[in-house]
């Protein structure tokens, strides 16, 4: 499979881009006040309204660096199959594809309490990555705050 | 001027393709293009801020809402031979590449212009311009810089014409095409389905099935 | 042998004495035999009077005429005429002698009784017989009248001879007579004389012998004082205050008077000597002290005129040295002057060069203007390449996602796709490389620019101090063109100064030898001066020895 490979603080992580609808450039976000810190912002996205997670700040690290590579990720909201109601996640060097052979043996990892799950490592030739899976990458509280940041009606 | 990171190597210039050629590297991968170490240098570029504007520009972009081209619509190559603008529809087109060299085939004239190697294959070469009977330059023209060589496909049957000029890919909406004017030779004529107007050019659509059927005729 | 006067005084004058009574002794007796033997009367005058009356006896005066007559008389007899002419001769001879005569008696006879006989009664009638012969007897004869002649003669001429003969006769008698008393008054007077004589003599002896003894006497006991005052000066150690005793005014009491002024004298200036000499010894030693000095004196002088030779040598040679490098430097200097004119010349050139140069970099500075232009417009097209690059790259990701989702249609496309991700890496390299070219350009062009602008200022700096040169220039070459006059000056400076020197050389040369010399006179000064004390104290140990 096709991954889409980008950074998130030290850890090379990868996405498998069947699930992605689109990359496009760190766009200007506006902050919605008091909203958590990993909640870079929202733009208008042909028309909609869509938030945008700084992964770096929601795994822990320094928020994302403002590289031409840092990029939004637009994903579908867990469970809108149409692809209705988006949200973008903000990494850095999202840059490159590789491709990946199905069926690679995987690892699984540990997730602290809280914290999101970066997903199961895999190693390949080009180095280690950790295999991003959305519907379980956001920890609860933040994927309801998501939904609602995203319009979904509840 | 964009802080641009100074890249640590750029080997391409000094041993690579563009220097002295003395990459090990180049062994395996032939081009530095190709080259692992060329690719993390142009992803390093990226690590540069973005441009003033850059952001706002595509967040305007971004923002306005798909435009519904409602309409049965077809895309269709728009193409230049001589001073004729042409088009032809997507669906037979394979690739657009840069000109490549036609091995001249030793008595066989008129519009066969040679054999070309295109990924390994060998195709035909046609001038579309004599198939339609456009005034064109001289039987090895010197291409112009934008040249490019179009090569179609239709069911099993492959071509590659020499073109001077690709404009782009443009969704003809299917009533908009009128009759080919007077001006156009009569092959031309024959040969086309119609003519619409893009950007004040009059592009004659090329009959794809017609057109390979003569191919095919003349070309056997 | 002893000369006469080693004689004593004494013994002379009693020699004189005792001599002068001898000779007047024998000069007396000789008179007194002299007189006896030739007064008159005496023995001698007896004999003359005897041989001359003898002749007179037998020699017929010529007073007498007699042999006149007889020679008359001859000239009647002879008739030889020759013998006639010699007789003739002969008695004018003895009438010629007895005018002599009887002139002389005239004349020289003196006046007594006998004169006047002769002149009375004798001449008369000789006068009277020459005249009768002269006048009547001669002219007869002369005519031959011989009988005439001898009448004559025997007449007249014998009477009147006959008187003449008487008249002789009768004057020799008065002469007789006449010698006679005078003779016998003579005698007497002789006699009376040699008696007067003698005593004369005797009482004349007496007293020179008593004058000349006493005079020696006195004169020697002068003498001796005198003498023995003189001695005493002599033996060296006298008393010079003592005077001797001047009791006479006669050449003795002057001359002790002279000797006393003598030894007073001789006390004044020994005692000035010894004044003097006190002073000549100290003068001597600051003469011997000032020789010191001056040998001293002489010494630096010498090794003075030595350092000064040398000097002047040296200055001689630097001179030397220096008109030579006076030369050079005047030949430099107008090689400069030389090339001062062709440096101006240059110069000329130059400042055109440089205005030209100016404006070059005017140029320049506007090309690399341009270029920072084109820089900053490639600036802006690499602005653009660089979206692009973004773009196409996220175009190829794009593109691969909608590759997949086309699922089997899109599998054409992932190729697409793949080609998108390869030219967008090109780009990024290629505007990496632009990025680089530009940022290098620029940096060059602002180094350029940079440097342009020094250089700007440089040039016109140059240009200005191009111009200063010019002007300098201008000055050196006047100024060399003034230096040589004054080269020419100091040349002949130092010509003056050689020769200068080469006198100042001679001179000290000269010097040396004077001061050789000057060295010599004072050594022969110093063995002079001691020499001079040595007198002195010699002088001062006799000196000493007075009393004054």
């Amino acid at each position: 499979m096709l991954l889409l490979t980008f950074q998130i603080g030290p850890e090379a992580v990868g996405l498998d881009i069947r699930r992605v609808r689109e990359v496009i450039p760190r766009v200007r976000l506006q902050r919605p006040t008091g909203g958590p810190a990993w909640l870079a912002g929202v733009f208008v996205y042909h028309g909609r309204v869509v938030p945008v997670i700084d992964l770096h700040q929601l795994a822990g690290h320094a928020p994302c660096p403002h590289h031409l590579s840092s990029r939004i990720i637009l994903l579908p909201v867990a469970g809108d199959a149409a692809g209705e109601h988006l949200y973008g996640i903000l990494a850095a060097q999202v840059a490159d594809l590789r491709e990946v052979p199905d069926g690679v043996p995987a690892m699984n990892s540990l997730v602290e309490d809280g914290g999101i799950d970066l997903g199961s490592t895999v190693a390949d030739g080009g180095g280690v990555l950790r295999l991003l899976d959305p519907e379980r990458m956001l920890p609860a509280a933040a994927r309801r705050q998501i939904l609602l940041a995203a319009g979904v009606p509840a | 001027m964009t802080a641009l990171p100074v890249t640590p190597t750029d080997c391409w210039n000094r041993i690579g393709v563009r220097g002295d050629r003395s990459c090990p590297e180049l062994v395996q991968h032939v081009h530095c293009q190709n080259c692992p170490v060329f690719g993390a240098a142009g992803r390093r570029f990226l690590d540069a801020p973005a441009p003033v504007g850059y952001q706002d520009e595509w967040a305007a972009r971004l923002a306005a809402p798909v435009e519904d081209e409602g309409g049965d619509r077809e895309s269709v190559l728009v193409f230049r031979v001589g001073g004729e603008w042409l088009a032809l529809s997507v669906h037979v087109l394979v690739e657009v590449s840069n000109p490549k060299p036609v091995h001249r085939v030793p008595h066989r004239t008129g519009i066969l212009a040679g054999l070309v190697n295109v990924r390994g294959e060998l195709h035909l070469c046609v001038h579309l311009a004599k198939v339609l009977g456009i005034t064109a330059p001289a039987e090895s023209p010197t291409t112009p810089a934008t040249g490019r060589l179009l090569l179609v496909r239709r069911d099993a049957d492959r071509w590659v014409f020499p073109v001077d000029a690709v404009d782009q890919v443009h969704r003809l909406p299917r009533g908009e095409l009128r009759r080919s004017p007077a001006t156009v030779s009569r092959a031309a004529a024959d040969l086309s389905r119609g003519v619409f107007h893009h950007r004040n050019l009059a592009v004659g659509v090329l009959d794809e099935r017609r057109l390979f059927e003569v191919l095919r005729t003349k070309l056997r | 042998m002893k000369r006469l006067k080693d004689f004593s005084i004494k013994t002379r004058l009693y020699g004189l004495v005792v001599n002068a009574v001898l000779g007047f002794t024998a000069t007396l007796g000789l008179t007194y035999w002299m007189a006896g033997e030739y007064a008159v009367s005496g023995p001698l005058y007896d004999r003359l009077m005897l041989r001359k009356s003898v002749i007179s006896d037998y020699q017929p005066g010529p007073m007498s005429a007699t042999e006149a007559a007889f020679q008359l008389s001859l000239l009647l007899v002879v008739t030889d005429p020759a013998e006639s002419r010699s007789v003739l001769e002969h008695y004018r001879k003895l009438h010629a002698d007895y005018r002599e005569r009887q002139e002389f008696v005239r004349r020289d006879l003196f006046d007594g009784p006998l004169k006047r006989t002769l002149e009375k009664d004798v001449f008369p009638p000789t006068d009277q017989f020459f005249r009768m012969a002269e006048e009547e007897f001669l002219p007869l004869v002369a005519k031959n009248d011989k009988a005439a002649a001898n009448q004559l003669f025997v007449t007249r001429m014998r009477a009147t001879y006959q008187q003449h003969r008487q008249a002789i006769d009768r004057a020799v008698e008065v002469g007789l007579e006449m010698n006679a008393t005078e003779e016998a008054d003579v005698k007497r007077k002789v006699h009376w004389g040699n008696s007067t004589l003698f005593l004369i003599s005797l009482g004349t002896v007496v007293l020179i012998g008593l004058s000349g003894w006493y005079l020696s006497v006195t004169i020697h006991n002068s003498a001796e004082v005198l003498l023995a005052r003189v001695r005493e000066m002599a033996s060296g150690a006298s008393d010079l205050t003592a005077r001797v005793p001047v009791d006479s005014r006669d050449e003795m009491g002057q001359l002790a008077e002279g000797i006393n002024g003598m030894v007073a004298k001789i006390q004044a200036v020994v005692s000035k000597v010894r004044e003097s000499s006190l002073q000549i010894l100290s003068a001597a030693s600051q003469i011997a002290a000032t020789a010191r000095q001056q040998d001293a004196t002489v010494n630096g002088l010498s090794s003075a005129t030595t350092e000064v030779a040398a000097a002047v040598r040296e200055i001689s040679a630097t001179g030397k040295e220096l008109s030579g490098t006076m030369n050079e430097v005047n030949g430099r200097a107008n090689q400069a002057a030389r090339l001062a004119s062709a440096g101006r010349e240059r110069l000329g050139g130059m400042e055109q060069t440089m205005q030209q140069l100016v404006a070059s970099t005017g140029s320049i500075s506007n090309k690399l203007a341009t270029i920072r232009e084109k820089a900053d417009s490639i600036n802006m097209v690499v602005l653009t390449i660089t979206k692009v690059a973004d773009q196409t790259n996220l175009l190829s990701i794009n593109a691969a996602i909608e590759a997949e989702k086309a699922g089997e249609f899109g599998r054409g496309f992932l190729v697409v796709a793949r080609e998108i991700r390869r030219l967008a890496d090109q780009t990024a390299v290629a505007t990496l490389d632009i990025e680089n070219i530009v940022r290098l350009m620029q940096e060059a062009v602002a180094t350029g620019v940079m440097q342009m602008d020094k250089f700007s200022d440089e040039v016109r700096t140059s240009v200005t101090r191009v111009g200063e040169i010019n002007t300098q220039t201008g000055q050196i070459i006047a100024e060399v063109s003034g230096l040589s006059d004054r080269f020419e000056q100091v040349n002949e400076g130092m010509r003056n100064q050689a020769v200068g020197a080469g006198q100042i050389n001679d001179a000290m040369v000269s010097m040396s030898g004077d001061i050789r010399k000057t060295a010599t006179s004072l050594e022969e000064f110093n063995r002079a001066t001691a020499h001079l004390r040595g007198s002195i104290e010699l002088l001062n140990q006799e000196v000493a020895q007075f009393k004054v």
